[in-house]
């Protein structure tokens, strides 16, 4: 018995160095971007420190927040990312409630219709020449209404509902409620882990785009956050290669990309410790009683 | 408790779909809606180009779509715009398309038949396909006609027009660019003090890198210098080495025959060359996972040469004299021994296309080309170059500026960005006093230096179906095992079997399209 639980624990200690090592390994690097950030130019150049900059300067944010730009890519980017994930959410769920009974008319119909996204896509132009038919060419709406139902995250939230006791529902329709009702008072409050969950795996998409607005939005002043940021990274690649005789040479500095970088994904990773609480609930503890 | 928690999610999605309608609010599609002030700039051009205004002399409108080279998109008063609308009496609505995926764009745009009256397409070391279809399916007007009639652009570089033809024949003006780029730049303090001028030959040059790994240049008594810096990509590598060895660009035609340039015999000595360079430690060894990026901070003090485009020198001081302010580079084009000819590149980078379908009428085309005439003349292309005297430079000479710290902050945000409008290469656009290295070969350029001596990419408008199906997976198979010969991977041996599997995967179908793209236009 001792010697189990010696075992135990030596197992228990590996696994907690090795999961400390992981995790070292890939914090490192986002905390090395981030206190990048916050250096002067010329002592990362010469690589003086890894975690905490030795010539402490805002200059980089400076230099970023000097035009609107940025903010104003960031308001788009979250109006965008608001506005879609609540769509988005909202449509999941309601064709996932739907989907989630055996009686629905027409369900496999459905189903294979979302299904058969998963595997086959039309592709960019074929997608391209449809919306903008749509007249969503230069509207923010380019960016939220194609894709609102993701088929992966529709089947996991189904598999869900499905898996919530009949005699739930069945209760609620013997007190009167509607199936609107039913899905709003009771499947939803039911599925908040869920919902915090896949919730945020549609936020993090919307966030991270940057292709679609590049194709789909004519004018600058309507670009999300994350084109100036790719913007950004070109330009210290390639992107500069085959200039004239200008000083189109012009290359932001290092601790402005990594302040770009910062400060583009503090407001999605600030995001998590919120929905934290939902991850971890016991959602259907005593729901069935007797 | 359930109510209570449905009540807030229903607030929630409401507010969210209020959100949702202020959002198509100011997004709706068409609707011109001329926000800050800019009144017009806004507002959709008929794309269509309905109205035909030849009488008035009001600004005609030109819809315009390019590239956007910069971080930021110029705002909509930017006052070189207006300049050039005032010279020009047009009103021109660019739209900056982000290069990150300024192809995809193009190819949708073209694929909807949603055309822009004027488009740049751009064109790296090779024609698109998109370009090249869209050509000879007839959809842009063939500018080539319309030249003579206009004074900035009836004296063109006729090489630069040959390279900028499809079928014999121009359809887009192109962006003029410098022909000579290719070479490199090495620490001129360094090799003064261990005693080295500009390396005359390949022997030179590796006794200059010995010295700087070995003989401490930078004198602090630590055996912390480098020889070249080096990146995974041999791109800017090779050229430089393959002046010396007499192996063309990418291609080459040797007696009539069209060859790729690695299948010159002198190809596996530069391989050999680069290998010993790695094998001595002469560049750094973890090149195959340096990214280009990282070079400049290589060159800010740490090693002492790179190989790359001549202009990159002005790059990579600023940040090696923050730190030494004493240090500084040397340019070198071709070795003063070679025998070869330099290689050249296309002179021009992207075209600006007219498609017929947004721009029906002759008449209005002539007013596009108008523009472009206005585009190329001296005075323009010094304005989306350097700007407005007093605003973004200092005039310091006839031809020359200087750019203080407070003119380049605005530089970099009103004029930068106009440079992907800029058309003609001269040598009055106003030369830059902290650009030496640019502006000595510009110089040497226009002094005719290289006049006569540069060698293309033969290839460069050539067609070829294999390219364009898996011409990029072609050449990854060449370029991976230049990397894998030097770091010693594969010996000479499995050099000449990817060699065998490049021509086995489509190389010699490819080698055989261009054969005959060669002899038609010969």
């Amino acid at each position: 018995m001792g010697n189990k639980s010696l075992s135990a624990k030596l197992s228990q200690a590996v696994l907690i160095a090795v999961l400390f090592a992981v995790s070292v390994v890939m914090i490192i690097p986002i905390l090395h971007v981030v206190a990048s950030s916050f250096s002067s130019q010329a002592a990362l150049i010469q690589s003086k420190f890894l975690l905490f900059p030795t010539d402490f300067s805002l200059d980089a944010y400076k230099y970023v927040f000097s035009t609107s730009t940025f903010m104003d890519g960031m308001k788009i980017s979250l109006l965008i990312t608001v506005a879609g994930t609540a769509l988005k959410m909202l449509v999941t769920l309601m064709l996932a409630y739907a989907l989630a009974h055996k009686d629905m008319p027409g369900r496999k119909i459905i189903n294979y219709a979302v299904l058969i996204t998963l595997v086959f896509s039309a592709g960019m132009i074929p997608n391209f020449i449809t919306f903008t038919s749509y007249g969503l060419k230069n509207s923010l709406w380019a960016l939220i209404l194609p894709a609102l139902i993701d088929p992966f995250n529709l089947i996991v939230i189904r598999s869900f509902i499905q898996e919530i006791p009949a005699e739930i529902e069945e209760s609620a329709k013997i007190d009167g409620a509607n199936d609107a009702r039913i899905l709003f008072s009771i499947i939803v409050p039911l599925s908040m882990a869920t919902i915090a969950t896949f919730s945020l795996f549609y936020a993090v998409v919307i966030w991270n785009s940057y292709f679609d607005a590049i194709l789909y939005i004519n004018e600058a002043k309507k670009f999300p956050v994350q084109v100036l940021l790719r913007q950004i990274i070109l330009l210290s690649g390639s992107l500069g290669d085959s200039s004239g005789m200008g000083l189109d040479f012009y290359v932001p500095p290092r601790t402005v990309r990594m302040a770009v970088i910062t400060a583009a994904t503090a407001p999605i990773l600030v995001v998590y410790p919120f929905l934290q609480k939902y991850f971890a609930k016991g959602v259907m503890l005593g729901s069935v009683k007797g | 408790m359930f109510r209570n928690f449905s009540a807030k999610l229903f607030s929630v999605l409401l507010a969210a779909l209020i959100a949702l309608f202020a959002l198509s609010a100011c997004s709706a599609g068409s609707a011109p809606a001329p926000s800050d002030g800019s009144g017009a700039a806004s507002e959709s051009v008929s794309t269509d180009g309905a109205e035909p205004a030849e009488a008035d002399d009001s600004p005609f409108e030109i819809s315009i779509m390019t590239r956007m080279g910069t971080a930021e998109a110029p705002l909509p008063n930017n006052p070189v715009i207006t300049e050039i609308e005032r010279i020009s009496n047009t009103k021109l609505n660019i739209e900056w398309v982000p290069a990150a995926a300024y192809s995809e764009k193009i190819n949708a745009t073209i694929a909807s038949n949603d055309y822009p009256m004027v488009m740049m397409l751009e064109n790296g070391n090779k024609r698109g396909t998109v370009e090249v279809d869209a050509v000879r399916a007839g959809v842009f007007w063939k500018v080539g006609d319309y030249m003579p009639n206009f004074d900035n652009l009836k004296d063109l570089d006729p090489g630069t027009i040959n390279n900028a033809s499809i079928d014999g024949e121009l359809w887009g003006m192109f962006r003029t660019r410098p022909i000579v780029r290719n070479g490199g730049y090495y620490r001129s303090d360094w090799a003064e003090k261990l005693g080295f001028g500009d390396p005359k030959n390949l022997d030179e040059l590796t006794a200059m890198l010995r010295a700087f790994v070995n003989d401490d240049p930078d004198g602090n008594g630590i055996a912390d210098t480098g020889g070249l810096a080096q990146e995974q990509s041999f791109d800017t590598l090779v050229p430089m080495l393959a002046q010396w060895y007499g192996i063309g660009q990418e291609w080459e035609i040797v007696d009539g025959i069209v060859r790729p340039a690695f299948e010159n015999p002198e190809y596996i000595n530069m391989l050999k060359y680069i290998k010993m360079l790695y094998d001595e430690g002469l560049m750094n060894r973890d090149f195959a996972t340096t990214e280009a990026t990282k070079r400049d901070e290589m060159m800010a003090g740490d090693y002492g040469v790179a190989l790359v485009s001549i202009d990159k020198g002005d790059l990579s001081l600023v940040p090696l004299q923050q730190r030494y302010p004493d240090a500084n580079f040397n340019v070198i084009v071709n070795f003063a021994d070679s025998p070869h000819p330099v290689h050249g590149r296309s002179g021009f980078d992207g075209l600006y296309y007219s498609a017929k379908k947004a721009v029906p009428e002759e008449a209005d085309f002539l007013r596009i080309m108008n523009w472009y005439n206005v585009m190329y003349s001296t005075e323009v292309n010094n304005l989306v170059y350097r700007g407005f005297e007093g605003e973004h430079y200092t005039k310091t000479g006839e031809d020359a500026v200087s750019i203080s710290d407070e003119q380049n902050a605005k530089y970099i945000l009103e004029v930068n960005p106009m440079e992907q409008l800029a058309m003609r290469f001269t040598k009055n656009i106003y030369k830059v006093d902290n650009l030496p290295y640019y502006n000595a070969q510009v110089e040497a350029f226009f002094a005719g230096k290289y006049t006569g001596q540069v060698d293309a990419n033969p290839a460069f408008s050539w067609d070829s179906e294999t390219f364009n199906e898996k011409g990029k997976d072609l050449e990854t198979i060449y370029k991976d095992a230049r990397i894998k010969f030097v770091t010693g991977v594969i010996d000479e041996a499995g050099w000449n079997s990817e060699i065998e599997r490049y021509r086995a995967s489509g190389g010699t179908e490819m080698i055989a399209e261009y054969q005959a793209a060669y002899e038609a236009l010969k």
